[in-house]
């Protein structure tokens, strides 16, 4: 049994329906109608649905002429309220957005224990706003104990945008199970059924409102969901498979373009970076899939989009990791970083601006069509390669692709430099798209212990790198600091102190490779690739 | 989930009053409150209009054969449910001494509920025993409620002293004067004089009043039958003032929110 049954819903029509089930009901059971209650709500959730996939529901409530933040799970169990969290300063964000706080601004507490994973780095923003009147019924027993509750709920709904909320919700009566009463909730749940002949609704009114409010459910449906079908299927041409692919990362940019321009949250510029990356490991990789005179233009351009993404996300890594970098040193040297932090910000400012200027520029716009444009235009010409299977051609990528990660990496000692581990986080980087890329055409369970072995291998390539970028880094932004009024020698000494102990996590790191790469390059996964892959032995390399 | 106890050894000192109305003031907090009405008497129980009656009684709880979710109402406000009383709590002692670590077995019944509720509060019978022990070992705090008068002093001293011999993870004791008529000239100096005995008293005092005793014919927290009444700002002041006092323990202070009707 579940602890608490979930809550059902009915659609209700006129108002006289109404009055006519009211009626029914107080004559069936003992109850109490208690006044109407009105209020206004907001319905708040990260870009990416990240409380909708946690189970979770917040509103913004206005009621009696006060403010609080609700929180709910999707099935309308209240789990908590706090008065509304104010956003922290930062972001140049319009006020379109309705955008609220972000995990960091919660005051601790229950409250905050329970958003903040599903938040991760996302900040709120308003979903749909809407006005709710309730009027609910408690039905009783015999000892005047309220058994179950049953509301009658009025709503319209609106966008975020909207002045006030005017598209009406069709009515419906929530029937609520109290805990350690299934039983008379079941009782009415069958009355209401037989006796009133209702027919069920949508029992949750966070979709209730948004589909009445025209407003997709976050998280849901994805980016674009009347776009061709995504994932390759066996049988298909590769080319045909490599455009649904570009596809998809391209939906992923444009998706992603207006958040990193008007600069939300970090994350938008993540994902818009992964998929630039993404686009260009599949044009490369999959070099000869479609005609190289075609796609060789594009490459280059999005290979310089990838590059004007950098120094903002950088500035954006190091900022999140400040409280890292703070907590790693004493609580005196952890304050004289405050001029690091500072320089940060007025770098990530001029960062960011530089990024919007390309977002709004021509050249991207005309990149972006352009890219739209050949991938959903006929082919006009083909090769040899795009018009081969899907499988034979992935198969053949990722089982060479492998074959280059596992030789490198052998040949890897303790002293090597490390520039050879770079060369194969790369390398792993690649094949790991490429398993993303194609994974729809493999035994999924096989794929997944494969990808599982290779990212745990760069887990300690990728940190060992971040290490060695940071550590100079900060050697860079102390010569500026070195040259700047506002730092003094508190500062630059906390600063080496810092890249000393990052140096210290890079040799760990380093310490790791050689039993995280045996693990990857051992029989049962060498056997594993070989057989999900097979490389035909006479294939001529490109 | 924090675990509030409401325990004096002394009965008759408003102590299922207190923890009804502050368990419901929690749960007007928004934290998910849990009320185990751990007194026979099932008064408390009674108040929230639930049925005193647990299936299998108090042997299957402390044996762990019924888990204690399943005894578990809801009051007929929202967020707050009720672990009712059951007549066979008389045995309670004699269940917790048949098992193996008994004083911890209070908390170790409670702590599966930790995913479900923000708060749990106890309403313990007048005594000590191996129940009342194994309420200090669970909770985080005591409320104490104390009438001023120099036996209930006295008790409290003993309670404090008990909970030095016990050691380890003692609770916080936080008392408060209960019951207190200034009209009596004994309850004013002592009231007045907090400050100056060992254990320090929160400043909220719950006046002796009527209003309390008409809980039980109305079985409703005084917040809702009657909302402005000296009695319900005194219990909003107690739960305000031992939040507050708790908070630096726990890192943040519960609030209550204004209205205290669900909307939504």
């Amino acid at each position: 049994m579940a602890w608490t049954a979930g809550r059902a819903a009915y659609a209700l029509g006129s108002k006289a329906d109404e009055a006519r089930v009211v009626d029914a009901l107080g004559r069936s059971f003992p109850a109490v109608v208690e006044r109407p209650a009105a209020a206004t709500g907001v319905y708040l959730d990260t870009f990416d649905g990240g409380l909708r996939k946690a189970g979770l529901t917040l509103i913004e409530s206005a009621a009696a002429g006060r403010r609080e933040w609700i929180l709910q799970t999707a099935g309308g169990e209240t789990l908590g309220s706090i008065p509304p969290v104010p956003s922290a300063v930062g972001g140049s964000a319009p006020e379109e957005h309705g955008l609220a706080a972000r995990a960091a601004d919660f005051p601790p507490g229950p409250f905050r224990d329970r958003v903040a994973p599903a938040l991760g780095l996302r900040r709120l923003a308003q979903v749909a706003r809407f006005r709710l009147r309730r009027r609910s019924i408690r039905i009783l027993d015999e000892r005047g104990k309220t058994v179950a509750r049953a509301s009658i709920e009025r709503a319209q709904a609106g966008a975020p945008g909207d002045a006030a909320p005017r598209r009406r919700v069709r009515p419906v009566l929530v029937l609520e199970p109290l805990r350690g009463y299934a039983a008379a909730a079941r009782r009415v749940d069958r009355f209401l059924r037989e006796r009133c002949g209702l027919e069920p609704a949508e029992p949750e009114r966070f979709r209730r409102i948004l589909a009445a409010a025209g407003r997709p459910v976050p998280g849901e449906g994805g980016v674009a969901a009347d776009a061709a079908p995504r994932a390759p299927e066996r049988g298909l041409r590769a080319d045909e498979a490599l455009r649904r692919i570009l596809r998809a990362q391209l939906d992923v940019i444009e998706a992603n373009a207006r958040g990193t321009r008007d600069d939300l949250d970090s994350e938008f510029l993540h994902d818009f970076r992964v998929a630039v990356r993404r686009t260009r490991s599949a044009l490369s990789q999959l070099r000869g899939v479609l005609p190289d005179d075609d796609v060789r233009r594009f490459r280059k351009r999005f290979k310089r989009l990838g590059a004007e993404t950098g120094p903002l996300r950088d500035l954006d890594v190091y900022l999140l990791k400040m409280p890292g970098y703070r907590a790693a040193l004493d609580a005196g040297a952890a304050e004289a970083l405050d001029p690091l932090e500072a320089l940060l910000h007025r770098r990530r400012r001029e960062a960011h601006a530089a990024l919007a200027r390309v977002l709004d520029s021509d050249r991207y716009r005309k990149l972006v069509r352009a890219w739209r444009g050949y991938l959903d235009a006929e082919p006009a010409g083909e090769t040899a390669e795009g018009a081969r299977p899907v499988e034979r051609v992935a198969e053949e990528r990722i089982g060479r692709t492998a074959a280059r990660m596992l030789e490198r990496g052998a040949a890897i000692g303790d002293d090597s430099p490390g520039e050879e581990l770079h060369a194969l986080r790369i390398d792993g980087k690649k094949l790991r798209y490429l398993l993303e890329f194609f994974a729809p055409l493999f035994d999924a369970d096989e794929i997944r212990k494969t990808v599982k072995a290779l990212k745990r291998l760069q887990d300690v390539l990728g940190d060992f790198n971040d290490l060695e970028v940071q550590q100079d880094s900060l050697r860079g932004f102390a010569g500026e600091l070195e040259r700047s009024p506002d730092a003094d020698a508190a500062t630059l000494l906390a600063v080496g102190r810092l890249v000393e102990k990052l140096a210290e996590r890079q040799a760990a790191e380093r310490a790791r490779f050689r039993e995280r790469f045996a693990r990857f390059a051992s029989t049962a996964n060498r056997r594993r690739l070989a057989k999900l892959f097979p490389v035909p032995a006479e294939d001529p390399a490109p | 989930m924090r675990v509030l106890a409401v325990y004096n050894l002394k009965g008759g000192v408003g102590k299922t009053a207190t923890a009804v109305n502050l368990a419901w003031l929690s749960a007007r907090s928004g934290a998910r409150t849990l009320l185990w009405d751990l007194d026979p008497q099932g008064a408390a129980t009674f108040y929230l209009r639930v049925r005193a009656k647990v299936k299998g009684g108090v042997r299957k709880l402390v044996r762990e054969k019924r888990p204690l979710s399943k005894a578990i109402r809801a009051s007929d406000y929202p967020g707050l449910d009720v672990l009712p009383a059951d007549f066979s709590y008389r045995r309670f002692d004699l269940e917790l001494d048949a098992e193996k670590k008994p004083k911890k077995r209070i908390a170790r019944l409670i702590r599966p509920l930790a995913r479900r509720y923000d708060h749990v509060w106890l309403d313990c019978a007048p005594s000590i025993s191996l129940v009342s022990d194994g309420v200090f070992r669970a909770a985080d705090a005591l409320l104490v409620p104390t009438i001023p008068t120099t036996l209930s002093l006295r008790t409290l001293d003993q309670l404090h002293a008990h909970l030095r011999d016990e050691g380890g993870g003692a609770p916080r004791v936080l008392p408060f004067f209960s019951m207190v008529d200034r009209r009596k000239s004994l309850h004013r100096e002592i009231v007045d004089d907090r400050e100056a005995g060992p254990w320090p008293f929160l400043r909220a005092t719950v006046p002796y009043s009527s209003t309390v005793e008409r809980m039980g014919g109305h079985r409703e927290p005084v917040g809702v039958f009657a909302p402005g009444s000296d009695a319900a700002a005194a219990y909003e002041a107690l739960w305000t003032e031992a939040m507050a006092a708790l908070g630096s323990l726990w890192g943040w202070v519960p609030r209550l929110l204004p209205g205290g009707r669900r909307y939504f």
